[in-house]
Formats: structure tokens, sequence, C-alpha cells
């Protein structure tokens, strides 16, 4: 059974998917209730990944699979080649856990077309997994791209006024990334084939021992960076994010902000960091530079928005790039601390949509001035909000502080440095976007006539929240749950990132830059 | 506030507007090729032998 869970998890939602488009599209009750329980059981098989203590002593993958695929002649050969170590684990984990919740938001939200926007959550979460867990280059630009689809749908069906734009905006940024990454993927392949290698498939385990030389490699790292930058996103290839998050629906919005997006963090850490880590050194100035504006620029946008969903959009950009600027400090604490708030930023950021889209289903409005003192009005409301806003501005205590000292410190004790610094401008600035929005919304005396009948949180909305609550506060108190398990792989991946550059700076003069391909 | 500058000044003009411009560059570029496509076999032909005489020409010539 163990040998097969990767594969049994990535599929399940697909299988899901199947046996809902046969449920009548009028029974909309058990439309919702059917994809709730298959995300639900989604996330109880995925449950012994994370209790498992192999993780604690061992970098190596876990729960390998291995099976030939696509086989053309010794010319081209791809294969289903899966597993997890530290690094994927917790995305991966994230992801179960947040589907249902997900899910769950849509009860009331989606009325249009229920059994469409049920089955393309499914197929997203198959995309998804199939993303975190693929060890084939190849296998992992097809769950990429995959990605792309059921949330072009999503954001374009169920989405805003504007949707149609967003969707098309989003779809075509994205594709573009990727569209370079795959000639990148294809060029490294046929490079190692050519330098000699046996290669096994895509395997990233055989690309990661290649030696590329150094202007190979700073073409091949922009286009993968390039493609991950858009995902992220960094500056200035973010402008599709709040116009994305914005119109889509808010399991949408929820799902592209905490898993989504950590696709890009995710492929730099994975992929564009331990393949071509010469070619980061060289970038190194100028990636965290974007970083540093990203955070900065992001916050001071966010301050001026007045919607909601947006300046929530916006102070995504300055979150993910407190966890670029702590991967690319390339040392334990930086990855770890990114790691760890790739994780607190799916959950605090998911859970803000969440909240907007509480208060839009109630009011039909996210503009902030139509606000004001709901705090008296939903006081249970109002308290889940402080929170969540106290952990997305990285109070200690919270998860968001954790991810975001460990970041800045990393950065610090690297080559970051002054990069650091200047990054902690946005701690503050993200107290005071997010803290005055709250109070504009929350507080002061309720003058809206409209918000004088607002309800206070369902049961089930509580239930959507109390999950997430938990996270907050655990990853804030006791985060060693989290890094004991990450830490073996995070230690091997610096391990190899020094490991190259030292062999790099010996050969220098064996490789040089203008090296051909036959 | 500096912000709004950043919103409106830098990210709706300059980095959206880049976004927008290809889209736009390649929708002004479809609406005039598509007028070539006349679905006249004539003019297919004649835009095939046209072509190939510059091939000719530039391979023979040049």
């Amino acid at each position: 059974m163990s040998e097969h869970l990767l594969s049994l998890l990535t599929f399940l939602p697909l299988v899901g998917m199947v046996i809902l488009l046969f449920i009548p599209r009028d029974n909309e009750p058990l439309l919702k209730s059917f994809t709730l329980i298959a995300t639900l059981v989604v996330f109880f098989v995925s449950l012994p990944l994370a209790f498992n203590d192999a993780f604690r002593t061992s970098a190596e993958m876990q729960y390998t699979e291995f099976v030939p695929w696509i086989n053309v002649g010794d010319f081209f050969q791809m294969n289903y080649s899966v597993g997890i170590d530290g690094i994927s684990l917790w995305l991966v984990m994230l992801t179960t856990f947040i589907m249902p919740i997900a899910v769950l938001s849509t009860w009331t939200a989606v009325e249009k077309n229920v059994k469409g926007f049920m089955a393309l959550l499914l197929l997203l979460e198959t995309a998804m997994l199939g993303a975190f867990i693929s060890l084939d280059l190849f296998l992992f630009y097809i769950f990429w791209e995959l990605m792309l689809i059921p949330m072009y749908f999503l954001i374009g069906i169920w989405g805003g006024k504007n949707r149609i734009y967003a969707a098309v905006k989003f779809f075509i940024y994205t594709a573009v990334g990727s569209l370079l990454m795959l000639v990148a993927i294809i060029f490294v392949y046929y490079y190692a084939i050519q330098s000699g290698i046996n290669m096994n498939g895509f395997s990233i385990d055989q690309f990661y021992l290649m030696q590329v030389p150094a202007g190979i490699q700073l073409w091949l790292f922009l286009a993968f960076a390039f493609s991950f930058a858009i995902k992220v996103p960094m500056f200035p290839l973010h402008t599709w994010l709040p116009d994305a998050h914005t119109e889509a629906p808010t399991a949408g919005s929820v799902i592209l902000a905490a898993i989504l997006l950590k696709m890009g963090t995710y492929g730099f850490v994975r992929f564009a960091i331990p393949l071509f880590p010469n070619a980061l050194q060289q970038c190194m100035p100028y990636l965290a530079t974007l970083c540093v504006i990203g955070i900065i620029y992001g916050s001071l946008v966010a301050m001026v928005q007045s919607d909601v969903k947006k300046l929530v959009a916006y102070s995504s950009v300055a979150h993910l790039g407190f966890v670029m600027l702590g991967v690319f400090a390339l040392n334990l604490q930086g990855l770890a601390g990114g790691m760890i708030q790739m994780v607190n930023h799916g959950i605090s950021t998911g859970a803000l949509f969440l909240i907007v889209g509480f208060i839009y289903e109630r009011r039909h409005t996210r503009e902030i001035s139509e606000f004001g003192g709901l705090a008296k009005q939903m006081p249970i409301f109002a308290t889940i909000f402080m929170i969540i806003t106290f952990s997305s501005v990285g109070l200690p205590g919270t998860n968001g502080f954790v991810g975001e000292f460990l970041s800045i410190m990393g950065a610090f004790e690297s080559g970051l440095r002054w990069y650091a610094v200047v990054a902690t401008l946005g701690v503050i600035l993200a107290a005071v976007y997010m803290l005055w929005m709250f109070q504009r919304v929350m507080f002061g005396e309720l003058k809206n006539p409209k918000n004088a009948e607002l309800k206070d949180l369902n049961a089930r909305e509580i239930i959507i929240m109390i999950p997430l609550l938990v996270f907050v506060f655990w990853i804030g108190v006791y985060p060693n749950t989290f890094f004991d398990k990450m830490n073996p792989s995070l230690e091997k991946l610096v391990d190899q990132i020094k490991g190259k550059q030292e062999v790099a700076m010996v050969h220098h003069v064996d490789t040089p830059d203008n090296l051909e391909i036959k | 506030m500096f912000g709004r500058f950043c919103w409106r000044g830098i990210d709706a003009s300059v980095v959206d507007g880049v976004v927008n411009a290809v889209g736009y560059i390649t929708r002004g570029l479809s609406a005039g090729l598509r007028y070539i496509q006349t679905g006249m076999t004539q003019n297919y032909a004649a835009g095939m032998v046209i072509g190939v005489v510059i091939l000719v020409g530039y391979f023979v010539l040049g």
C-alpha cells in the first residue's frame, strides 16, 4: 500500500471527478457533499505522510515510484517517477488540507453550474499534487501546465465582472513563462545526452549531478527563473495576480494564493536553484533586489487599495518577496524560513480570502469605505479576522512571525545582509496596511445602515476557519513539528548547492564559457 | 501618497501597459493580416509564385 500512496493520493481527486460527472447536475447538495467527501478522503489518505518519522532522519525521497512511460527509442524517454521529501512534504499536506476548506467555502457562494465548478476543483487538486511529487522534469511540466486549465475556467466562468480579462491575462502570463521553461527542459536534456550522461528519462537526480558550463547555465537558469518568477510572482511580473485574485471566486482565490503561488517558489527550490547554482550566484544581486522591491512596492500599493480583496492580493506580492529572500539566502535558516513562510502564506492569505468572501456574500461589495464598525455587529467574525490579521502581519506567537523572522535572519547571515535590512521595512509596512484596513472595516461607529443587519458567522463558516486558526498558533508556537521533517532535506540541498559552486570554481578553467554543443 | 503613484503610475501604466500593448499589437497585426486570407485560390497561388521567385532569386543571384 505505502509504495503506491503518492499515486493513490494524486489520482483520487481525478477518480472523484469522473464519478462526479455521473451525478445529475441539478442535485447540487449531493454534488457539493460528494466533492467535500472526496477532498476529505484525499486529506486522510495524505495523513500518513505527515506522521512518517522517516523524514526526521532521511533527506532521501520517500514513497518513490518509478514506471517507464513514454519511450521513443534511445532518443526520448520519460518516466512516471514520483517521490516526496522534506521539501515537498508540507506543500503536499497544505494542498490536501486547503482543498476541503475551499470546497466548504463554496457552499452558498457558488450557484451557477455547480457540477462544472466541483469537477474543475478536483482536476486542479490532481494537477497540484502531481506537480509537487514529480521527480521527472517532464512529468512536472505536464502537471504544471495541467494546473492552468482548471484555474483558467474557474476565473473565466465563475469570476467577477472583469473575469475574462483576468483569466486571459493569467493564462497568457503563465503560459509564456512555462514555454520558456519547456525550451530549457528540452535543451538541458539533450545537453545531458550529448555530454555522454546516460539519462534515465528527465530524472532530476541525474540533472543534479550535471556540471553545466557557466555560459549555458545562465540562459537555462533565466528561462526557469522567468517561468517561476511569474508564478511567484516577483516584481515586475506580478500584475496578473491582483486581477486574477480579485476576479476569481472565493475558492479560486484561496487555492490560487495558498497553493498555485507556491508552485513558483517550490520550483525555485527544487529545480532552478539546485540545477543552476552558479548562474543563480551570478544573478543574485538582481534577484534579491527584485525581492526587496516586491516587498516594499507590494506593501505600498496594498496600502492605497480601496478594495479589500485587492489589498490582500497585493499583500501576497510582499509576502512572497520574503519567501524568495529567505530562499535566496541559500543557508539553512533562510531556506527553512522560506519554506515555512510558504505554508504560512497559504494559511493566512487563504484565510484572508475566505474572510473577504464572507463579507462579500453578505454585502456584495468589497469596498473598504462601505464598511466600518462591524466588530460590534459580528463579534465572532471580528475575533477570527483579528487573529488572521495578526498572523499576516507576523505578530510573535503566530505563524507569520516564525517565517518572516527566519527568512530575514537567513538573508542577514548570508551575502544578502543589506537586502535583509531594507526588507525589514516591509514588516512595518505590513502592519500599516493590514491594521489600517482592519481598523476601517471593523472599528469605529457603524454608520452604514446596510451593515446594521449583518449576521455573524454561521456554524459552517466557523468550522472552515477553525483548522486554519489551529495552524496559525501551532506553527507560531511550536514550529519544530514542521522543521524537524524539513531540515534533513534542506541540509542536503544546502550541501549540494555549496558542493556544486566549489566544483565550478575548481574547474573554472576547464569549462570555457563558449563551450558549444556538437 | 507614494503607494498610489506606484499603483496607478507603475503597475497600471508601465507594467500593465507593456502587457496590454503586446496584446494590442498581436490583435492589430492579425486584423491587418486577415485580409490576406481571401479564400480565393488564385490569390494563394499568386502568393506562392511570388515566394518562389523571391527564394530562387535569393539563392541563384544572391
